[in-house]
């Protein structure tokens, strides 16, 4: 069943991706690299350098979006931090934001640690709480620098994954009569289909002795204990059984639904989602071929490399899913949102 | 039925392939084509098949009869 939340403004969302292109059909560790990229659909990725982390992204996309919109800093009330590849393990990233962002001492600040949903559930999380606490201004920060999880040696994800931040600025406005309404779906015993085994503190003595050794698959993919691992047939499943169904609810219950802004996972899932919900009504736009997968900020990254400087009519479904397992979806009217053009750095 | 099986998955395998091939044999038989087998499976035979159930056919016919 959908949930409602009331008075929700989405202002304005920019995004913020690393110079550094990577172009797959270069890549080494595939017999056959045409005939995958052709498969999952991307064929460039912007990859963070060495020095460059998470908040460095989100910090320019932040940066950006206060200024376009004239926000003074000092007006935010909450900042969500959604990432699951913070600078440290601890303390949270979003207050390293707070600090560079210069916001107000008496900002809430906290990090939610999820990947390719976290845009979806982050969207629900700062609504629901700006409402609740009547807060007039917030910032929903995005990102992930997911390149660095990955073993250049792994044929399963070395292809998959851009990095990328995005920072979307919400209003809690009474005079507003549009609502966000949402759903989602979780399933924790795929836990493990998409997972990083170092940062486990149970038995962490053993892994930190062990966590850099490459052991390899039965496919011959390198992958160590500080690498993402990714069971991709069991994610594919969830994803073309579990999504299709609650997408195809919404559409039925909440009319001119014009845009479905899918996480960009890749080409075989977004096919397959798209051809179940089978609606020639709504558009589904990509920004797979130019950024891959860039975990959370997959989203508001398709929304900007798609629309940068338009205004979007009719309601927009956002569909997040992924590590967890799981999945949200938001439906929201984006027509008086700025889009602003994705920067590099 | 298993001939319009075979040719849908010889688009997948993008080769002419018979009932009696072994998988083991057959240079595409990778994770990619694994997913593609699923979603063909979910999308034109409704038919919910995990990709260890794939990986586990020996032969062509093995697959095809996952779809019957």
């Amino acid at each position: 069943m959908l949930k409602e939340i009331k008075n929700i403004e989405i202002a304005g969302i920019a995004c913020c991706v690393p110079q550094n292109k990577i172009f797959n059909k270069n890549n080494k560790y595939h017999k056959n690299i045409l005939r995958t990229i052709k498969a999952i659909g991307i064929k460039t990725r912007n990859v963070a350098d060495k020095k460059t982390c998470t908040s460095d992204l989100v910090v320019e996309a932040a940066k950006n979006i206060i200024k376009k919109l004239k926000w003074k800093n000092h007006d935010i009330d909450v900042l969500v931090f959604v990432t699951q590849t913070p600078d440290y393990l601890t303390p949270a990233t979003s207050g390293i934001l707070q600090d560079r962002l210069k916001l107000k001492k008496t900002t809430l600040v906290f990090d939610i640690n999820l990947g390719c949903s976290g845009y979806t559930h982050g969207l629900i999380a700062i609504s629901s709480l700006m409402k609740s606490l009547n807060l007039k201004k917030g910032l929903l920060a995005v990102g992930d620098v997911t390149s660095k999880l990955v073993n250049i040696k792994d044929s399963v994800s070395n292809l998959l994954f851009g990095d990328a931040g995005s920072v979307t600025a919400i209003i809690n406005n009474k005079n507003n009569r549009e609502n966000l309404f949402c759903n989602y779906f979780s399933d924790g015993a795929g836990y493990k289909d998409i997972i990083v085994p170092s940062h486990s503190l149970s038995g962490r003595k053993k892994l930190a002795k062990n966590c850099l050794v490459e052991n390899k698959d039965n496919k011959n993919n390198l992958r160590s204990q500080i690498n993402m691992s990714l069971n991709g047939p069991n994610i594919f499943n969830f994803a073309i059984n579990n999504i299709p169904p609650i997408l195809i609810n919404i559409i039925n219950e909440i009319k001119n639904v014009k845009y479905c802004f899918l996480h960009q996972a890749n080409k075989m899932i977004q096919d397959s989602i798209e051809k179940q919900i089978n609606s020639k009504k709504i558009t589904f736009p990509s920004s797979l071929k130019e950024f891959g997968n860039t975990s959370s900020a997959t989203i508001p990254i398709t929304i900007c490399h798609n629309y940068h400087n338009q205004k979007l009519k009719g309601y927009a479904l956002l569909c997040g899913f992924g590590v967890g397992l799981s999945i949200s979806a938001v439906v929201i009217n984006l027509e008086k949102t700025k889009i602003y053009k994705i920067i590099k750095i | 039925m298993n001939k319009k099986i075979l040719k849908d998955l010889q688009l997948i395998f993008e080769k002419k392939i018979k009932e009696t091939d072994k998988t083991s044999e057959l240079e595409n038989f990778d994770s990619i084509t694994i997913l593609q087998i699923m979603n063909l499976a979910k999308t034109k035979y409704k038919k919910n098949i995990d990709g260890l159930t794939i990986v586990k056919c020996k032969k062509i016919l093995d697959i095809v009869k996952l779809f019957i």
